[in-house]
């Protein structure tokens, strides 16, 4: 019992960490449908930004809580990230507008290695610890442990959810997003200029990308310049998961497959008799995936949100 | 208001002209809508009424000729731009938000006409609230002025179709245009739903000071509530006038009304 229950716990909050940045695939999808493959170099642009100032704050001896340390971090990423998803719409994906869907798609994946390498460039190939200055507090519930990192990482999570459906639902420019996606000549026709929206699109999905990007690197301890192939692949899973240009979706199949995922590193091994181990986990993952999509291709929750007019 | 200054032009089209290919689809169309006035574009399918309406709304460039509305020629102004200058229109094919409610799609119509931006959206201050408060409340007005204020939450798709048409003139009349162009506004709709379609578009022009552009197949829809009705017959106009006039008009009594009214 008490191993299930830490597997939920941890499967929920890696979960938390995947929707982050499927919202962030499905965004985009919802309104160009295009795959921006590469949005999980988005995060590791997020985790290497805070990584790099995190680091040259604590190599010069800041007096501030570790707390305040990595939020600075953050607020250094945040920024970074935004330009980076800004400037990868407008000079990688903008051009293709109107051109055969795959043009762009296969842009996407050269955008994705190009920043890979721009990376590797600029930190190096190897990997690039987090400072432990993090409170290291461990709390029972249900006979379970769980830490502070992963309660930080839970909470921002639901907060940062919430701001974005409020945002999306409430605002002027939400409506102007969600009005784009279904009628992009109708949206213009209102005065709502589609470039904007698009622009805002990349930005919005970018600064969630670097939290998670932040997220990822403290609850693993490291980061490294090639983190953001398997987690965007995983994020993108999600998305499809829970039916890619759904919001809700996004949110649902990240939390789903980060569950899954734990569960089968947890009990995989007991499963088999040991012939796989837990490092099967994501065969796991993504055989999870495939079932569900063999019986709802559209994803859990279905028909998408952005039809077209 | 434009209601104020009567008989004034508003919108003069002057020797339009429009080729797809080596098909005329519009020639050398001239008409002028008067502030304040209900305007017909009557004529048979294929006649040139919806090519000129996505003219006059900036969706097509003019092969020839020119637009002026208001102070400014159209020529060259993109849709958005258009309907800032106060031109606003409804579809003939229904072309709503489908999975927004029927609120949200008539907010979505204010956009133009108010300037919330990002950080707005993030940090929700009371401006930005202010705002937001606003564009409800005028929408909610409007959604009422069109009589479908009960379904305000009903996602455009769920709507009838009657109330669907109605959406649309209604996200129109958001965009604060002088200038309303329905593109066939009673189609689908029962003789009631007519009825009440009339009223409500003679009471945009008498309440609101609205000038009209209907086009409507529906000839006795369009002759009892216009004050002014233009004829297209193969993208040329083939009367103008009264509908008096144009009722007795030999050319369009041949090419389109026939033995209906006659």
């Amino acid at each position: 019992m008490d191993i299930f229950v830490q597997q939920i716990i941890n499967g929920l909050v890696l979960g938390s960490v995947y929707a982050l940045v499927a919202l962030g695939y499905t965004m985009v999808y919802g309104i160009l449908e295009l795959i921006n493959f590469a949005h999980g170099e988005v995060t590791m642009i997020g985790a290497m930004v805070s990584l790099t100032v995190i680091s040259a704050l604590v190599g010069v001896g800041v007096d501030l809580p570790g707390v305040v340390i990595v939020l600075l971090g953050l607020l250094a990423a945040i920024p970074v990230c935004m330009g980076v998803g800004f400037t990868i719409e407008r000079l990688a994906y903008r051009p293709l507008r109107n051109a055969p869907r795959l043009a762009p798609l296969i842009t996407a994946i050269g955008v994705s290695i190009v920043l890979q390498n721009i990376a590797m460039l600029i930190w190096g190939r190897q990997y690039i610890s987090f400072p432990p200055i993090l409170p290291q507090g461990r709390h029972q519930i249900l006979g379970a442990t769980i830490t502070d990192v992963q309660i930080a990482i839970l909470v921002a999570s639901v907060v940062l959810m919430l701001g974005l459906t409020l945002m999306v639902k409430k605002s002027r420019l939400g409506r102007a997003m969600r009005a784009t996606a279904q009628s992009p000549q109708i949206a213009g026709l209102m005065g709502v200029n589609a470039n904007t929206v698009i622009s805002l699109t990349f930005i919005l999905g970018s600064a969630l990308a670097a939290v998670a990007g932040v997220m990822v690197s403290a609850y693993y301890g490291l980061a490294h310049y090639y983190m953001g192939f398997l987690l965007g692949l995983k994020a993108f899973s999600a998305a499809v998961l829970g039916g890619i240009g759904n919001l809700a979706g996004a949110v649902l199949g990240g939390l789903l497959l980060g569950v899954i995922e734990s569960l089968g590193a947890g009990y995989i091994g007991g499963l088999t008799g040991g012939v796989l181990g837990s490092n099967y986990q994501d065969v796991f993952a993504f055989f999870i995936l495939i079932l569900v999509l063999m019986f709802r291709p559209s994803g859990l929750l279905g028909e998408r949100v952005g039809e077209r007019a | 208001m434009p209601g104020t200054e009567s008989m004034a032009a508003l919108l003069r089209v002057e020797k339009i002209s429009k080729r797809f290919g080596g098909i005329a689809a519009l020639n050398d169309v001239s008409l002028v809508i008067e502030s304040g006035e209900i305007h017909g574009l009557i004529g048979p399918n294929g006649a040139g009424k919806t090519t000129l309406f996505n003219i006059i709304t900036g969706l097509y460039t003019p092969t020839h000729g020119n637009l002026d509305f208001k102070c400014c020629s159209l020529l060259g102004m993109k849709p958005h731009q258009v309907l800032k200058l106060g031109i606003a229109r409804t579809f003939q094919n229904i072309r709503l938000f489908a999975n927004m409610t029927a609120l949200e799609n008539v907010m979505v119509g204010r956009h133009a006409r108010s300037h919330a931006g990002m950080l707005g959206a993030v940090i929700r201050n009371a401006a930005t609230r202010a705002e937001e408060a606003a564009i409800q409340r005028r929408s909610r007005e409007l959604l009422e002025l069109v009589g479908i204020d009960r379904h305000r939450h009903a996602l455009a798709k769920h709507l009838s179709y009657g109330d669907q048409r109605r959406l649309e003139i209604a996200r129109a009349l958001a965009t604060d245009p002088a200038l309303l162009a329905l593109d066939e506004p009673a189609a689908g709709m029962n003789p009631t739903e007519r009825e009440t379609l009339k009223d409500l578009i003679v009471s945009l022009r008498d309440r609101l000071g609205l000038s009209l552009l209907v086009i409507e197949h529906d000839v006795k829809f369009i002759m009892a509530m216009c004050d002014h009705i233009s004829v297209l017959n193969f993208g040329e106009k083939i009367a103008d006038g009264t509908p008096q006039q144009v009722r007795n008009s030999p050319a369009v009594i041949e090419a389109y009304l026939g033995a209906e009214v006659a």
